[in-house]
């Protein structure tokens, strides 16, 4: 583990779209911690404590929005920024994450990596607001 | 001698009583020939007839001792003489008078002709034959003139009773038919009411028919369902206080906006809003959701009462719920390998996984293309599938409209770069927060912004501006209008554009990749949230679209 590097979790449960973002994350200099559905996630999350987290909503073991009820719950989980990556357009959706205080709601087919990769980078103070 | 006369007189009238009811002619005309012949003590005597529109006389009767068959009488004979004058023609020597045919002078000495007419009427000739002279006094003539007369006179009562029998009998046929049409259309109607009962009872919506004055004349088993009381119940009461109705927050619908009330005022037929659900409390306290459509009874123009049906919508909203799920899901499963594609491109484009060769580039970027038209289309299924099922609810909430205004402007920085367009934002800097929904907010200005993006050349200008404006207290519009320097829509078709799958000649040519659905749905969407939209445009000039959208208003204000 290399101690200067900005540590992230993405919790995606489709195993394509984890790999391409993770390596795009390593990329660009990130540490990034993988997990597959909310229950792993959330796990990963409490013990690793990420400065960041990237979080889909539809998954088969726990939801997104149920991880991130649940993440709230937790002392540090409180406060720590999440980003929702998720191909739901339901505006439903979107009030509920919002009212659990995330940073930001990107509809996945609509933003490219480069775009999430500013969207954090912007959110941990490491690029100028456009 | 004069009580020979009242013999021979009271035997005519005998004959004409006993002619009365006859309505056969030649019955008559021997009953006459033969008394006749009796009255005026002749040998044998005949009878021609001749009705005023035909030139020949016909045959009718001759009595039995008549010894030769008489021929057609000539068109100036004796007869038609007696006939012509309506006077009685009485011959005492046949030799002597010449006129009479030789086969009629072998076989008689002399003749009385008499005519067989009354007033206007004038039917024939009676021929009374003897076989000696004889010498006629002007009582003979008169006697003639009179049994002519009599004979008329039976002929036309018989004529009148045989015109009466058969109007009689046209009468009773004509009663017949018209029964046996009154019969069959009895059974038509009553075929027509078991069907109409059948189809009233099976029907799986609740009718109800009311008169001018909203009182139940009529309902069917369902609404008996539906309002939870019996036909009999209903019947004669004021529908209003039947079955109250409520909206989704509670609130109860007010009889002036029921459909049922609008439909007698207007004349016309009227449905519930599907967007403002409407709800019958039960008995037991549950809510059904229910849909209405009341339509106008007219009768020769006039409004009599309506007809409401009450339809139980709980099946078609799960269904609705369903199938919305569906979409959303199936929508969701696509986009997902869609992005995996997008972003696995990407990183090959952007070289990050390794150097391309120019023309692995170019393939790559026709596969991003190809696959950002893929993710266009899924969206657009998502959208037309919303409209088409009816499956799109308003959902308002706080909206940021110019935080999304610059959303879309920052999707489409790329395209704006390059062609080094020229945006203008007329944004008022104290807006009032209102709530409007905010899919269609977001998907009317990105449409509209993007067409405008795509179709406008380079170095030109996009303007957009926001405006609100009240027009009640509790009425807002808020007011969208995106204008350009670009393309324009051809005139002649600019009928078109807001037709599924149309897209115009001159932008297919800028484009050929557009679905022609975008402004399908941005019409639909803006008309569904009660708005509405439209514009100006000439080719080569550029098009401004103006877009009118109903938002409610919240009390404080904030700066955005």
């Amino acid at each position: 583990m290399t101690p200067n590097k900005l540590k992230i979790l993405i919790i995606e449960d489709e195993k394509s779209l984890l790999t391409v973002l993770a390596d795009k994350f390593r990329r660009e200099g990130f540490f990034v911690w993988e997990a597959q559905d909310g229950e792993e996630g959330l796990d990963c999350a409490l013990k690793n404590k990420p400065l960041l987290i990237i979080l889909d909503i539809v998954m088969t073991s726990m939801d997104g929005l149920t991880m991130l009820k649940k993440l709230r719950e937790d002392k540090w989980g409180n406060h720590i920024p999440v980003l929702i990556l998720s191909n739901l357009s339901d505006p439903q959706q979107l009030e509920e994450a919002n009212g659990r205080g995330v940073i930001g709601y990107m509809i996945k087919s609509n933003w490219g990596l480069d775009d999430v990769v500013t969207k954090v980078k912007e959110t941990l103070g490491l690029a100028k607001k456009a | 001698m004069k009580d020979i006369l009242t013999q021979k007189l009271s035997y005519l009238n005998q004959t004409v009583l006993e002619c009365v009811g006859i309505s056969d002619e030649k019955v008559i005309v021997k009953k006459f020939v033969e008394a006749t012949n009796k009255i005026l003590e002749a040998d044998y005597g005949y009878s021609w007839f001749r009705e005023a529109s035909d030139p020949d006389f016909r045959w009718l009767y001759k009595s039995k001792s008549t010894p030769y068959t008489p021929q057609q009488p000539r068109k100036n004979g004796v007869m038609a003489k007696t006939f012509n004058s309506k006077q009685p023609i009485l011959i005492g020597d046949v030799f002597r008078a010449g006129f009479v045919r030789d086969d009629a002078r072998e076989n008689m000495k002399s003749v009385t002709v008499i005519p067989v007419t009354y007033k206007k009427n004038n039917y024939g000739t009676l021929v009374i034959c003897y076989l000696l002279k004889k010498k006629f006094t002007d009582n003979d003539k008169n006697l003639a003139r009179f049994i002519g007369n009599s004979a008329a006179q039976a002929i036309t009562i018989s004529r009148l009773y045989r015109s009466i029998q058969e109007s009689k009998k046209n009468l009773e046929k004509r009663v017949k038919e018209r029964t046996a049409e009154l019969h069959t259309a009895n059974q038509e109607l009553e075929q027509d009411r078991a069907e109409d009962e059948a189809i009233l009872t099976s029907i799986g919506d609740g009718i109800i028919a009311v008169d001018k004055n909203f009182n139940i004349i009529l309902a069917n088993p369902q609404a008996e369902l539906i309002f939870q009381q019996s036909a009999g119940q209903l019947k004669g009461k004021n529908i209003f206080d039947v079955g109250k109705l409520f909206y989704e927050n509670g609130t109860e619908v007010s009889q002036t906006e029921r459909p049922t009330f609008l439909a007698l005022q207007n004349g016309r037929r009227v449905e519930s809003d599907k967007n403002k659900p409407v709800y019958f409390k039960k008995n037991d306290g549950t809510n059904v959701p229910i849909a209405l459509t009341a339509t106008p009874i007219i009768l020769n123009g006039e409004t009599v009462g309506a007809v409401q049906v009450t339809r139980d919508i709980t099946q078609d909203r799960e269904m609705d719920k369903a199938k919305s799920e569906l979409i959303s899901l199936v929508s969701h499963e696509l986009r997902t390998p869609l992005s995996g594609i997008n972003w696995y491109v990407e990183a090959l484009v952007k070289e990050e996984i390794g150097k391309l060769k120019p023309e692995q580039k170019k393939y790559l970027n026709e596969v991003q293309r190809a696959n950002h038209k893929l993710i266009d289309l899924v969206y657009d299924f998502l959208n037309v599938s919303r409209i088409e099922l009816g499956t799109f609810n308003i959902k308002l909430s706080n909206v940021n409209i110019k935080e999304i205004t610059e959303e879309i402007l920052e999707e489409l920085k790329p395209n704006i770069k390059n062609k080094k367009l020229k945006i203008s934002k007329h944004i008022p800097l104290h807006l009032p927060q209102f709530r409007i929904d905010r899919k269609v907010i977001r998907l009317v200005l990105q449409n509209i912004i993007t067409n405008s993006v795509k179709y406008t050349p380079s170095r030109g200008k996009i303007s957009i501006s926001l405006k609100l404006k009240k027009t009640s207290s509790s009425q807002n519009i808020l007011y969208i209008t995106v204008a350009d320097n670009g393309a324009g829509i051809p005139k002649t078709e600019q009928g078109n554009i807001f037709t599924k799958l149309y897209r115009a000649t001159n932008v297919k040519i800028l484009d050929p990749n557009g679905t022609g659905l975008g402004l399908y749905i941005v019409k639909s969407f803006v008309e569904l949230s009660g708005g509405k939209i439209w514009f100006k445009s000439r080719e080569h000039k550029g098009t401004t679209f103006y877009i009118a959208l109903p938002i409610e208003i919240k009390k404080e204000t904030i700066k955005i």
